[in-house]
């Protein structure tokens, strides 16, 4: 009896273990240590060797000096052959919150981070001054001015289709509304906001911070900007719309004097709540800067669901967002790990999905910068729209910074087995092997994982210059504290 | 070795050999085997110099030190009443978060780089303080009302109690990451005959190392501790020879819960980034390790947990990479639990031989 007992339990936690450490994303086998992790491959697989000069389709990045900030030109053109232990680290928008830099102070002085850019337009001044009215701080992450397009977007389109047969109330049909999203053009925040047929709506401005003052947190960072890439949205597929996978996907008859609702599915606890919180926060503005009312009908954002960061918050989110018929739309999700199972799910239903954040290539479109153009990502759904760029645009963006102004060309990738990061790993290391880059490591961590020292035991026997980590809190923090203790010393000038 | 030869040749019993002891055996054997080749490649690879390879074994026992002293709540409990106590790495956690406002308040008042070692016993006296309370008042509140009950009953409380736990504390302190601040007196490292270790760690493994010598000083050499020894063994013994059994019990939880206090401070000065989440993998691991040592048995919790953390460390670099899988650094807790499973084939009561109270018929 004792025995049994002792073998189920270990059963139990093997299997915890290894749900765990795979991150959800693989399920290794039970016993043998043979697990395909397909990180490694895929950054040599993506390089055809095509020069950057493709004319037809390829987003042609404008000379990278033009609209640009260059606040702080680094004075450090050519980085000196890094010392014996001497690295580069870089994140990415994952850590781009408040939180981390509270965390790591002093530590993480220096480190880079790719990101999406931040508007400079004044509309983008005065939403900051109602943000900071509402809620008493400065915006906590990077993601809020699109989470407020993407809200604002959906009303649009929802003035565009709704109708009234006459009674006050309103009906609108899903179907429709997911098409006038795939046409609509809209001035917001961040820019001419256009839909093309996967579903990527923004002109991805991709910029490079540098964290250099303590004090200023997030915002120092936010403010800090090193270089611009404003690549321009490729116009293959804008406004075309693609198939509906059925030709009936119901409609929201909203009675009179009721309100239109809209849900949010963020993550809005644990580790990553900024990243959440920040764009609850930019739908919240949105809703007010219109009133509160929308066609004459209250406008409501009656549902915030947690995304969890993980694809079972973005399964059980969307799901109790299907049971509400009443949900015209959802933003969100805030991770792209919840937004794969999220969108799968809420398209099923015919619900328009739009995200301010999510930016792995799979869920809309893969290989802008390829010969063929962009394909649908595996996890593409009809419906599902995003504002934030895409992560292959990011990928290129910090690669052509590393390799032209910091003159580094080996780096090391860590991701945490999660589709953002791996999407973006890849992109990376696809992008910076064209420019003439080598990827000399390509490796992981779990999520939940507190001991960095091996795996930077590998970076550091690996001779990389950089290590390129766009994971997120906590495992973010451990490998920054944790650097100097395997001899790696962060480049802080 | 004498002891593997004859565990085996009691597993070997030619009557109850069946199928299942053969797929067992040859998981194990074929196991080892590619262990030993995984090893092999990975060393004579090259790809991590000898200093290196010494690194990722200190930095395996601070980690096991850590799990080592955890261990042994777990171990303790399993001991004396028979099951295990998940609630333990939830005790761990309490410790670990209610040090950190002492140690930023310490930080705030310039105590905390001014007068290390004084600020460093003031927040382990608050880890203890605070595990030992949260211990004894979950055997109070969870476990004495179940003493009678078979043992599933008190396993299954005890995982509500984690959860209990968690929660509470995420409510009460709110879902984000505290981080610990930075001792000045523990950066950087000093190098021992050749050996590089870092400050924080040799106190984490000085530390660990001392708990437990103590532990075991206590356990062996006191009159309390042969209470605690003689309640282990016999219960209803005990308690015609006069013991208090209820007290005993009571003790168990103490100890355990000091032991995970001071865990919590070392896990602190390691790692420094804490939350309510943070007792769970800990926890987990820590079990484990208990198991992987012999579950019952204090020495073997100790074992179990260096082992553990060194298997940890050192298993992905050096049997993973060896396969030239990718991302192999992911995969460290496949390497400990199947670490896990190949003791449990070879050596079923764990290395250093469970030591359970006696089943009455």
């Amino acid at each position: 009896m004792k025995r049994t007992l002792l073998f189920t339990l270990l059963a139990l936690l093997l299997a915890l273990a290894l749900v765990a450490c795979g991150g959800g994303a693989e399920e290794p086998p039970v016993e043998e240590p043979a697990v395909e992790e397909p990180t490694a491959e895929e950054p040599m697989e993506e390089v055809t060797e095509e020069p950057m000069e493709e004319v037809t389709e390829e987003p042609m990045e404008e000379a990278t000096e033009e609209p640009m900030e260059e606040v702080t030109e680094e004075p450090v053109e050519e980085a000196p052959e890094a010392a014996e232990g001497q690295i580069y680290l870089m994140g990415a928008d994952g850590l781009l919150s408040a939180t981390f830099f509270d965390n790591v102070g002093e530590d993480g002085l220096g480190m880079f981070f790719t990101g999406p850019g931040q508007p400079e337009t004044g509309d983008y001044e005065a939403f900051v001054a109602s943000y900071e009215e509402a809620y008493g701080e400065l915006p906590i992450q990077s993601f809020h001015a699109r989470a407020y397009d993407a809200a604002n977007m959906v009303f649009a389109a929802i003035e565009q289709v709704a109708e009234d047969p006459g009674d006050g109330t309103l009906v609108i049909d899903r179907g429709a509304l997911i098409e006038a999203m795939y046409q609509i053009e809209h001035e917001g925040l961040t820019g001419t906001l256009r839909c093309n047929e996967f579903g990527d709506c923004a002109s991805p401005v991709i910029s490079i911070y540098r964290f250099q003052d303590v004090d200023a947190g997030v915002q120092g960072v936010l403010n800090n900007v090193l270089e611009t890439f404003n690549f321009e949205q490729p116009d293959t597929g804008v406004g075309v719309v693609p198939e509906a996978p059925a030709e009936d996907l119901g409609q929201v008859t909203i009675a009179s004097g009721a309100p239109i609702e809209i849900a949010s599915l963020q993550a809005i606890s644990g580790p990553v709540t900024n990243l959440g919180t920040d764009q609850v926060r930019g739908v919240e503005i949105a809703i007010a800067d219109r009133g509160g009312e929308l066609l004459g009908h209250p406008l409501q954002l009656s549902m915030s669901e947690d995304d969890l960061c993980s694809a079972e918050g973005g399964t059980t989110g969307a799901q109790r967002i299907i049971a509400n018929p009443q949900i015209v739309a959802v933003i969100g999700t805030s991770c792209s790990g919840a937004g794969v199972p999220a969108s799968e799910a809420l398209s099923g239903a015919g619900i328009l999905l739009i995200s301010g954040s999510n930016t792995a290539p799979v869920l809309t479109a893969t290989g802008y910068f390829s010969e063929e153009g962009p394909q649908r990502g595996e996890a593409w759904s009809y419906g599902y729209f995003r504002t934030a760029h895409n992560d292959e645009f990011q990928g290129r963006g910090g690669a052509q910074y590393v390799i032209e102004t910091l003159g580094v060309t080996s780096a090391a990738t860590i991701n945490d087995g999660d589709p953002y990061t791996q999407g973006l790993t890849s992109a990376f290391g696809g992008s910076f092997a064209e420019f003439g880059g080598e990827v000399v490591l390509a490796t992981a961590v779990g999520a939940e994982q507190e001991d960095m020292r091996p795996v930077l035991t590998e970076v550091a026997a690996s001779g990389a210059e950089i290590v390129f980590f766009p994971i997120f809190e906590p495992a973010g923090n451990f490998i920054v504290l944790q650097a100097p203790d395997v001899g790696l010393e962060m480049i802080q000038e | 070795m004498a002891t593997l030869t004859k565990s085996i040749r009691t597993r070997i019993n030619l009557e109850r050999i069946n199928w299942i002891t053969v797929v067992f055996w040859t998981i194990g054997i074929v196991s080892l085997v590619l262990i030993v080749w995984g090893s092999f490649n990975s060393i004579t690879s090259g790809r991590l110099s000898a200093a290196q390879w010494r690194d990722l074994i200190v930095f395996g026992l601070a980690q096991g030190g850590v799990y080592a002293l955890l261990a042994l709540g777990y171990t303790m409990v399993y001991g004396v009443l028979g099951f295990i106590n998940f609630a333990h790495g939830e005790v761990f956690m309490s410790g670990a978060m209610v040090g950190f406002f002492a140690a930023s308040a310490l930080d705030d008042a310039g105590m905390w780089d001014n007068q290390p070692a004084l600020s460093l016993l003031i927040v382990l006296a608050v880890a203890m303080a605070t595990s030992m309370l949260v211990a004894v008042l979950i055997e109070r509140v969870a476990y004495r009302p179940l003493r009678a009950a078979p043992r599933l009953i008190p396993l299954i409380t005890s995982i509500g109690a984690s959860f209990f736990l968690q929660y509470s504390f995420r409510g009460l302190f709110g879902a984000g990451i505290k981080s610990y601040p930075q001792m000045a007196a523990l950066e950087g490292s000093f190098t021992i005959l050749g050996l590089r270790i870092l400050k924080s760690q040799s106190l984490v493994i000085a530390g660990a190392v001392l708990m437990m010598v103590g532990l075991y000083l206590f356990v062996e050499r006191t009159k309390t501790g042969k209470t605690l020894r003689a309640v282990a063994e016999d219960k209803e013994i005990a308690a015609l020879m006069g013991i208090d059994v209820d007290r005993a019990i009571v003790m168990t939880f103490i100890v355990g819960g000091a032991m995970a206090g001071a865990a919590a401070l070392l896990y602190s000065l390691v790692f420094r980034q804490v939350s309510f989440f943070t007792g769970f993998f800990p926890g987990i691991k820590a079990f484990t390790a208990a198991v992987l040592g012999g579950i019952g048995n204090i020495a073997g919790a100790m074992v179990g947990g260096l082992v553990l953390g060194i298997l940890e460390s050192v298993g992905p670099s050096l049997v993973l990479a060896g396969f030239n899988i990718p991302a192999f650094t992911q995969l460290k807790d496949v390497v400990a639990f199947l670490a896990l499973v190949l003791v449990l084939i070879l050596r079923p009561t764990g290395l250093l031989g469970e030591r359970l109270a006696e089943e009455r018929a």
